[in-house]
């Protein structure tokens, strides 16, 4: 904690204290949530807490919507310290561990996905699977690492989405922010955000996973890459992910033309990510 | 002495590295045994008979084509990156990115470039032994 | 500023959430916490979503006593839609899985076993005749059921024909729809056990599952064909053209009525059994519908009731339909109303030399519906129905004739000598060119049992001094054919004493 982020009033700290904000209330209604699920009965697991549980439901959406907070509020306060350079106020290894929270932010979301075991999850498990698989040299010994040796089987994924992922953007964040916990405003307006969101915007129940689903909808923060996957090779599934996190880590070290450069393609890239995000909804609704 | 501490302070960073690699070798060892052992279905044969007779049908997690002496089962994951494929008129779509395939399984359209795994069957009893 | 607003929304926007959970959750405890869902000592949650009194059958099928799973099998302990309707079966009684619904052991697994070889189930004889009219078999007393139609690979044009128009009046047809007159027919136990939809009642309403079969249960299929229960109730069908104009056959208001389909009828003369409140299973008893385990050809094979049974002269069979201890009396099974039975009178009448041969419905039959002139062809440019794809298909069979009428019965002569009412059965110029087949036209009797018992006989003239009868190729039975020449002229020759 030597060199903390910029503290309240600065303008590109209100997202981040807000992420800060969902990661506790995420954290806190998934661990609420954990005597009710078992990895090895996962839909029946969620069918009984949609529909068996009193509050379930709620305590559900509650932990959905808080983590796609964090994900919303991290790249917005992404932005905001981009748009105000503010980024340089960060030491390096601070600044790149900052960085690693964005990928490990949507590892958390899509082990999360595929901890439903409805129809959907089983493919994204697949996907992913086989995403890692491809990686050079050791994949399929990656793959067994974060998902498991028992193709199918969802106990790794869901000690890694609770713990190893979970301890890992607690302790980036902190670091970043120069605090162990969020301050009280964060939290609150995170809660309130989630709690409003939860109660008007109902989750469903996915499909059974015995049948194909009719069609890959979800994790939303993916669904550029699918579309993407549709057209190239799946080793594009790492490749790409590798990049954006490379060129955006590097926005650091350079300035002027270089830094415009790199910032024009991490654009142009979320415009691609849009176009087959926009592509994937629309083909699903044929 | 500045030296000796120098020294000690090296060592102790290189048995740290070598414990690391050691560590990430052997866990790396540990990964590569794990691969999954063949696992075998067993699918009821009046099942695969009945599924024969008219025209192709699933059985459990395969689906199962050809006569009813000499059943042919295809694996439904997909050949591009593992969904689970669906039933489709002439064959079968995956509905993860748009593969298709006709009905022995052979790529048709979309990113999957082989065709559906066949999976040997084996006849013991009144079952079909399916090797996955 | 606006630090403040964004709060004050946020807090807003939270307790609305709030609520609308509060109010969620208060539904889904008030769904689970009805209590009601024990139904015959098992826990079944069908009941969170399906908990109207609309809903529950009553009667010896209600809720309490069974449960919904017992029949709609699916998935009664699961919480959710999806899981809990997973398999389930919404026609129970359906053939296909009758052994798991009505058919399952504890229930009705003897009438389940039954009904797979009953004449309604088979449909063998309408398969039989139909092929045999076509020209594809040499006797149209074929074991080839409907099912057997239904699942041919490569339909002839008697099959495809079959498909078309015939195979919805078979138990194994699913029912399409419970108020559809033609698609509404099928469903193996519930196409006589449960009603259709009542014209009003509301869409999810369970109907009654019971033994009051009432007559418009019959009518679904049996107005079609021979059309047996329009002639109990005193219609014949008349083509639509044949409905107005200056030659219409009768006229509105007094004659003229619509079916329950639509089809123009007219009102000619009541059997006295419908007369007299009676309901097709006051006659046709359980043997006679759901088949005993023996598969036979054709209809009348199974039919055990007979008008001997009740009225005499004695017999065994008289104890079934009517009652034990005063063999002169019938109690109808709708509602309980004791009738008494006319017993055959010992008289000249019944009595006649000359007469030994005769089948008591060819003297006490009024009158038959006849067609006798109809044109089939296959179109290849239209669609129609096709119950063996579920769907509007192309291809269709068209149909037309020149008007339907109704007359007094011809009469004819069975394989084993007796005479019995018949009417033209097969009269037809087909083209089935379109369909794989050929040209043909076909002049086949086929006897009747007609359905239409006057108060009176016919007059002796109707049947000795009648113009002579149009010739026939055959029957529609082995066996079966009209009088041969020299029966005619003793019956134009026969001295008619007073009656």
């Amino acid at each position: 904690m030597d060199a903390p982020a910029p503290g309240a009033g600065a303008p590109s700290g209100g997202f981040g204290r807000l992420s800060f904000g969902f990661l506790a209330v995420s954290v806190l209604s998934g661990t609420l949530l954990v005597p009710f699920y078992t990895p090895a009965a996962a839909w029946e697991s969620l069918e009984k807490i949609q529909s068996g549980l009193a509050w379930g439901f709620f305590l559900r959406a509650v932990h959905a919507y808080a983590s796609f907070g964090v994900l919303v509020a991290t790249a917005a306060h992404a932005v905001q310290v981009l748009a105000a350079r503010t980024e340089r106020q960060l030491p390096a290894g601070v600044w790149w561990r900052s960085v690693l929270l964005l990928p490990v932010t949507v590892a958390a979301l899509l082990g999360g996905f595929v901890l439903r075991g409805d129809a959907e999850a089983v493919a994204a498990l697949a996907i992913w699977r086989r995403i890692l698989e491809s990686l050079p040299l050791a994949g399929a010994e990656i793959a067994r690492l974060f998902l498991g040796s028992v193709p199918g089987d969802l106990g790794a994924v869901a000690l890694h989405h609770a713990g190893t992922l979970t301890l890992l953007l607690w302790l980036f964040t902190a670091e970043h922010a120069g605090r162990f916990i969020p301050d009280a405003r964060g939290a609150v307006l995170a809660a309130l955000v989630s709690l409003a969101l939860a109660g008007t915007v109902p989750l469903p129940l996915g499909a059974p996973p015995a049948a194909a689903p009719a069609h890959l909808l979800g994790p939303w923060s993916l669904l550029g890459l699918q579309g993407a996957l549709g057209y190239l090779a799946p080793a594009a599934g790492w490749l790409l992910p590798l990049a954006f996190v490379l060129l955006l880590g590097l926005v650091r070290h350079a300035e002027g033309r270089v830094r415009r450069a790199l910032l024009a393609t991490l654009a142009a890239s979320c415009a691609a990510y849009a176009f087959f995000t926009v592509r994937v909804l629309l083909s699903s609704r044929v | 002495m500045s030296s000796r501490r120098d020294f000690l302070g090296r060592l102790w960073t290189w048995t740290g590295g070598a414990l690391a690699a050691a560590s990430v070798l052997v866990l790396f060892r540990a990964l590569r045994s794990a691969a999954p052992p063949v696992r075998e279905a067993a699918l009821d044969a009046a099942a695969v008979s009945r599924a024969v007779a008219s025209g192709g049908a699933v059985v459990g997690e395969l689906f199962v084509i050809g006569s009813a002496e000499a059943p042919v089962a295809l694996s439904l994951a997909c050949t591009h990156l593992g969904c689970r494929v669906a039933g489709a008129p002439g064959g079968f779509a995956c509905p993860c990115h748009g593969s298709r395939f006709d009905a022995a399984g052979g790529p048709v359209a979309g990113p999957a470039r082989s065709a559906l795994a066949r999976v040997p069957l084996a006849r013991r009893g009144d079952t079909w032994i399916a090797r996955l | 500023m606006f630090r403040t607003f964004a709060f004050v929304a946020a807090l807003c926007a939270a307790l609305l959430g709030l609520l609308t959970a509060w109010s969620r959750e208060a539904r889904r405890e008030r769904a689970i916490g009805r209590g009601a869902d024990r139904a015959g000592g098992r826990v079944e949650r069908c009941v969170t979503c399906h908990a109207k009194a609309s809903e529950d059958p009553g009667g010896a099928h209600a809720r309490l006593a069974l449960g919904c799973a017992s029949c709609h099998l699916g998935n009664p302990l699961a919480f959710s839609k999806e899981r809990a309707h997973e398999g389930l079966e919404r026609e129970p009684g359906a053939l296909a899985t009758v052994r798991e619904t009505c058919g399952r052991e504890g229930c009705h697994a003897r009438e389940a076993a039954r009904v797979a070889s009953s004449p309604m189930a088979r449909a063998s004889g309408i398969v039989s005749v139909d092929r045999f009219a076509f020209g594809e078999i040499p006797s149209p007393d074929g074991s080839e059921t409907m099912t057997d139609v239904l699942r041919a690979a490569n339909p002839t044009a008697a099959q495809s024909h079959l498909r078309r128009l015939c195979a919805g009046c078979h138990l194994g047809t699913r029912r399409v729809s419970r108020d559809d007159a033609i698609h509404g027919n099928g469903s193996g136990c519930s196409a006589c056990h449960v009603a259709r939809r009542l014209p009003g009642a509301p869409p999810r309403a369970h109907p009654p599952v019971d033994l009051r079969v009432g007559d418009d249960r019959c009518l679904g299929c049996h107005s079609r064909s021979l059309r047996i229960a329009l002639s109990y109730e005193g219609l014949a069908e008349i083509e639509p053209f044949q409905a107005k104009g200056s030659d219409a056959a009768c006229a509105a208001p007094v004659a003229l009525v619509a079916l329950h389909d639509g089809r123009p009828a007219c009102r000619v003369s009541p059997d006295v059994h419908r007369e007299a409140g009676m309901a097709c299973i006051d006659c046709h008893l359980h043997t006679d519908l759901m088949g005993d385990g023996t598969a036979r050809a054709h209809k009348e094979e199974q039919v055990e009731v007979t008008c001997e049974a009740c009225h005499g002269p004695d017999r065994e069979s008289g104890k079934r339909a009517c009652s034990s201890f005063a063999r002169w009396t019938l109690v109808r099974k709708l509602d309980g109303v004791v009738l008494p039975v006319k017993q055959t009178p010992r008289d000249a009448n019944h009595a006649r030399k000359g007469h030994e041969r005769l089948s008591c419905s060819s003297c006490h039959a009024a009158w038959v519906p006849t067609c006798n002139s109809c044109h089939m062809s296959f179109s290849r440019s239209r669609r129609q129905w096709d119950f063996a794809a579920g769907k509007e298909t192309a291809g269709a069979w068209v149909e037309r004739s020149e008007g339907f009428s109704w007359a007094p019965p011809l009469l004819g002569v069975r394989g084993d000598g007796r005479i019995v009412p018949a009417t033209p059965g097969m009269i037809l110029d087909m083209d089935a060119s379109a369909a794989g087949g050929g040209k043909t036209a076909r002049r086949l009797l086929s006897p009747v049992e007609p359905h239409t018992t006057g108060r009176k006989a016919r007059t002796c003239e109707s049947c000795h001094r009648a113009p002579p009868a149009p010739e026939f190729e055959g029957g529609t039975r082995t066996g079966f054919r009209g009088l041969n020449a020299a029966e005619k002229q003793r019956v134009a020759a026969a001295r008619l004493e007073p009656r």
